[in-house]
C-alpha cells in the first residue's frame, strides 16, 4: 500500500515533528513533548504510525528536492531489510540445496534371502522389491543370499518378484555360502550372480520328497485319491515340478549356462568357483562388490545402501521348537506339515536344516516299511554314533 | 482500505492458484507413476511344456503256455509284509550299513509278486511260498518236487538254500532270480556257478525315462522266450547284471548311465544261462508296475517260462535232507501235506 502513493510519504523524523503534534490521531493526552525524543530513538517501530499520518492529515506534498532525500532514505532501508531477510531465507533453503547437492544420487536395496524358504521368505523378498520399484530412490537392487531352499511355489513367487523387478532396475544377486535349489530358482531372474568362491551349493535344480508310494484302504476319505495319489502319479507330479523348476533356469540362465538340459537335470550342487565356470553364476564377489556394480550400471555414482534384513531369523511357515540345549528342531506338528505329498526345493546342504531331525523325510533313501522302521531307525543311530565317532 | 483488502483477498488468490496450478500441472507433466515392469514370461509354465513323457498304462498279463500243472516254489526274502505298509527296499550299495532307497512301489512280500503269481494259477499252476529257514518246510524239501523256483532276493537264501537252488538249477529247474540295486554281491555269489554276475550301481536315464530317472526303458537285445512280444518295460530300479559266454536279453537305452562310472551306454539288465534267467530289477512284478508299457507281457513270458519244459531231475540226498532236516526235523518229514497250505497263502 505504502508503494503505491510514494509521492505523498513523508516518513522521515525531521518532519514529523512540527507538523503531527497537533493532529495527532493517536491518544490526545500523550504529552507533547515527549514525542520527539520517542520518534528519535525508536524511528523504525514507529515507522507505520509515522506513514500514515500524513496521509490521514491530507497534507499537502512535501517539495522535490525533499522528497528525493526522503525516498532515497528509505530505499536505503527497505534494500537493507531486505539483504537481512534474503539471508534468513537463505540459510532456510542453503541446506537443503547443499544436501539435495551433495546428498546421493539413489539408493541400492540390499535384500536378504536367507534360511528356508517359506511364505515368509517370500513376503520378505517380494514386499522389498515392490517398495524398490515403488520408490523412486531406489535405483539398483542386491540380493543377499544365503539359502539351500524350501518350497518350491514360494521360491516361484520371489523368481518372479525378482524378474519384474529385473525388468525396470539393475538386480544383483550375491551367494555366500548356498544360493541352491528353492534359492537358486528365485536368483535366477537376477541380472547378474555373485557367488563366493568357496561357495558350496550353486545350482540345484530339481525336487525332492519321499518316494512315490501307494496308500492302502482308508474308510475315513471319501476317495481313493485322498490320502495321496497313486504312484505313477506321484511319479509324474514330481517330475513337473522338477520340470517347472528346470524350465525356468533355462528361461532365465540359459544363454549363460553351458551345460545342456540334461545336466542341469542332474540337480548338482556345484562350488562356487565351479559354478562361475560352468554358467551358473556370473562372476566372483560379494555384497559390497555386488552393490557398487549394481550402482554403477544405474548410474549412480554416488548412492546410499539400504539392507533389508529379514525380521526374523526363524521361519514361520514351518512349525519350529527350540529344545533346552537351544537347538531349533521342526515340531512334531511339522510332520503333517511335510507331508508325502509336499516336494520341496531344497539342496541336500540344507536338507537337516529345513525339515529337522525328527521328521522322517528321507529324500534319498525313500520310506520305509512299517515293520521295518524300528530296526532301521536302531541301526540308523548305531551307525550315526558310529559316525560320530569318526568324526571326532 | 476495503478496496486494499479485496486487492489483497485478489492478488492471494491469482497467486495461490498459479502455484497450486503449476503443482497439478507439474506433476502430471513429470510424474510417471511406477515403472513400468515387464510381464512374468509363463508360457514355460503350461503343462504342455512340462508334463514328462510316459509309457503307456493298461497292460495285461497273459500267459501262452498250456503245460500241465507245474509247482512254482517263490521266495521273497525277509521284507515285511502288510496292507499297504510295506515298500520294496532298494539299497543303494553293498557294505555293513546299506543307504537304502525306495523305488518307489507298495512292496510286501508277497503283493509284490501277485500279477506272476495270479498269472499261474489262473492258469492252472501251483505256487508255493518259501518264507526262509523259519518255514514249516525246508527248501530243499519244496524243490524236490517243484518244477520251477523264483526269488526276488537271493541274498536272503542262506548258504543251504543257496547250495539247493544251485543243485536245482544244475538239474534243470527253471529258476527266476530277480535282483535289485544293491545285491550286486549276493548275485554274483548266487550266479558265478552259472557265469552269472551283478555289477554294483544302478542304472539310470534322464532322458528316456517314465517319469523319473530311475524309471529306465528297458528293451529286448533279441528275440527269445523272455522277450517274445516285448517292445519296451519299465524298470522302477534297475541293475546291472551280465553273463559269461552270452549277451543280455533285455538292455537299457543308449541314453541311460550307470550310477557309479556315470558313463553313457547300453547296459544288460537282464541274462539267461540256460534254466536260470536273471532280472536286475523285481518292481516290474509289482501290481503297480505290471500295466504299465510291455512289463505285463514280460510277467507272462516269464511265467511261460518257468512252466514250460521237463520237470527236473533234483534229488537233495544228503545234503539237502540233512543240515535243513536237522534243524527242522518235522519240516523235512512232511512234505506231501505241505503243498496245499501255501496255495492257500498264495490267493491270500
Amino acid at each position: 500500500m505504502s508503494s503505491e502513493d510514494p509521492p505523498s510519504e513523508p516518513p522521515d523524523e525531521s518532519t514529523d515533528e512540527p507538523i503531527d503534534e497537533p493532529t495527532d490521531d493517536g491518544d490526545p493526552t500523550t504529552p507533547t513533548g515527549s514525542s520527539a525524543p520517542a520518534d528519535r530513538s525508536a524511528p523504525t517501530a514507529e515507522r507505520t504510525a509515522a506513514t500514515d499520518r500524513p496521509t490521514a492529515t491530507d497534507r499537502p506534498t512535501a517539495t522535490d528536492p525533499s522528497a528525493s532525500v526522503l525516498d532515497r532514505i528509505g530505499t536505503r532501508h527497505a534494500v537493507g531489510v531486505a539483504a537481512v531477510l534474503a539471508v534468513a531465507a537463505g540459510l532456510l533453503v542453503a541446506p537443503g540445496v547443499y544436501g539435495a547437492v551433495t546428498g546421493p544420487d539413489g539408493t541400492v536395496a540390499v535384500i536378504e534371502i536367507d534360511g528356508t524358504i517359506d511364505s515368509g521368505t517370500a513376503q520378505h523378498v517380494e514386499d522389498n522389491l515392490r517398495d524398490a520399484r515403488m520408490n523412486d530412490s531406489i535405483e539398483a537392487v542386491v540380493l543377499e543370499v544365503d539359502s539351500g531352499g524350501g518350497l518350491p511355489a514360494q521360491s516361484e513367487r520371489m523368481y518372479a518378484a525378482v524378474d519384474r523387478t529385473a525388468s525396470v532396475m539393475p538386480v544383483y544377486a550375491a551367494v555366500d555360502t548356498l544360493g541352491a535349489s528353492g534359492a537358486y530358482l528365485a536368483i535366477a531372474p537376477a541380472d547378474r550372480i555373485y557367488v563366493a568362491p568357496s561357495a558350496q551349493a550353486v545350482g540345484s535344480v530339481g525336487v525332492a520328497g519321499t518316494a512315490p508310494a501307494p496308500s492302502g484302504p482308508n474308510a475315513g476319505t471319501t476317495g481313493p485319491d485322498k490320502r495321496g495319489s497313486d504312484p505313477d502319479t506321484q511319479r509324474e507330479r514330481r517330475q513337473t515340478l522338477a520340470n517347472l523348476f528346470i524350465e525356468n533356469v533355462i528361461e532365465q540362465r540359459g544363454d549363460e549356462i553351458e551345460l545342456d538340459r540334461e545336466a542341469i537335470a542332474h540337480a548338482d550342487a556345484y562350488l562356487g568357483t565351479e559354478a562361475v565356470a560352468n554358467g551358473f553364476a556370473d562372476r566372483f564377489g560379494f555384497v559390497d562388490g555386488a552393490v557398487a556394480d549394481a550402482a554403477a550400471e544405474a548410474g549412480m555414482e554416488d548412492y546410499a545402501v539400504d539392507t533389508r534384513r529379514t525380521e526374523s531369523p526363524v521361519p514361520a511357515g514351518i512349525p519350529l521348537l527350540e529344545r533346552d540345549d537351544g537347538t531349533i528342531v521342526v515340531a512334531d506338528g511339522g510332520e503333517e506339515e511335510l507331508g508325502d505329498g509336499l516336494v520341496l526345493a531344497v539342496a541336500p546342504e540344507a536338507w537337516d536344516e529345513t525339515v529337522g531331525d525328527d521328521v522322517v523325510m528321507t529324500s534319498y533313501t525313500g520310506r520305509l516299511p512299517a515293520d521295518g522302521a524300528a530296526a532301521e531307525t536302531t541301526s540308523d543311530e548305531d551307525s550315526a554314533a558310529t559316525n560320530g565317532g569318526e568324526g571326532a | 482500505m476495503s478496496v486494499d483488502l479485496r486487492t489483497t483477498v485478489g492478488a492471494f488468490a491469482l497467486v495461490f492458484l498459479a502455484v497450486v496450478g503449476v503443482a497439478a500441472v507439474g506433476g502430471v507433466v513429470l510424474d510417471g507413476g511406477p515403472p513400468e515392469t515387464d510381464a512374468v514370461a509363463d508360457d514355460h509354465w503350461q503343462l504342455d511344456s512340462v508334463e514328462p513323457e510316459t509309457v503307456s498304462e493298461g497292460g495285461a498279463v497273459e500267459m501262452e503256455s498250456t503245460e500241465p500243472s507245474n509247482v512254482v516254489v517263490v521266495h521273497l526274502g525277509g521284507g515285511t509284509t502288510g496292507l499297504g505298509g510295506g515298500t520294496s527296499i532298494l539299497p543303494i550299495e553293498d557294505g555293513d550299513a546299506p543307504a537304502e532307497a525306495d523305488i518307489g512301489t507298495l512292496g510286501g512280500v508277497r503283493r509284490g509278486v501277485t500279477p506272476l503269481t495270479a498269472a499261474l494259477i489262473e492258469n492252472g499252476h501251483e505256487v508255493r511260498f518259501y518264507g526262509g529257514i523259519t518255514s514249516g518246510e525246508t527248501l530243499p524239501s519244496m524243490l524236490s518236487d517243484a518244477d520251477a523256483f523264483v526269488t526276488t532276493s537271493p541274498g536272503a537264501l542262506s548258504a543251504t538254500d543257496a547250495d539247493a537252488v544251485e543243485s536245482f538249477v544244475d538239474a534243470g529247474g527253471r529258476t527266476l532270480v530277480t535282483s535289485d540295486p544293491g545285491g550286486a554281491g549276493a548275485l554274483t555269489d548266487f550266479g558265478s556257478p552259472f557265469g552269472v554276475y551283478g555289477e554294483a550301481g544302478y542304472v539310470y536315464d534322464m532322458e528316456n525315462n517314465d517319469a523319473n530317472y530311475l524309471s529306465v526303458l528297458v528293451e529286448p537285445t533279441e528275440t527269445g522266450s523272455l522277450t517274445e512280444g516285448v517292445e519296451r518295460v519299465v524298470f522302477r530300479g534297475a541293475a546291472p547284471v551280465g553273463v559269461a559266454d552270452g549277451s543280455a536279453t533285455l538292455a537299457t537305452a543308449e541314453t541311460s548311465r550307470l550310477s557309479t562310472t556315470r558313463e553313457a551306454g547300453s547296459y544288460g539288465v537282464a541274462v539267461r544261462s540256460d534254466s536260470l534267467a536273471v532280472i536286475g530289477d523285481s518292481s516290474f512284478l509289482e501290481p503297480e508296475n505290471a500295466g504299465r508299457a510291455d512289463n505285463g507281457v514280460l510277467i507272462g513270458n516269464v511265467a511261460d517260462f518257468l512252466v514250460t519244459g521237463e520237470a527236473p531231475d533234483v534229488s537233495f540226498g544228503p545234503g539237502g535232507a540233512v543240515p535243513p532236516g536237522g534243524a527242522v526235523p518235522p519240516g523235512g518229514a512232511t512234505p506231501p501235506p505241505e503243498p496245499t497250505e501255501p496255495s492257500g497263502n498264495a490267493t491270500a
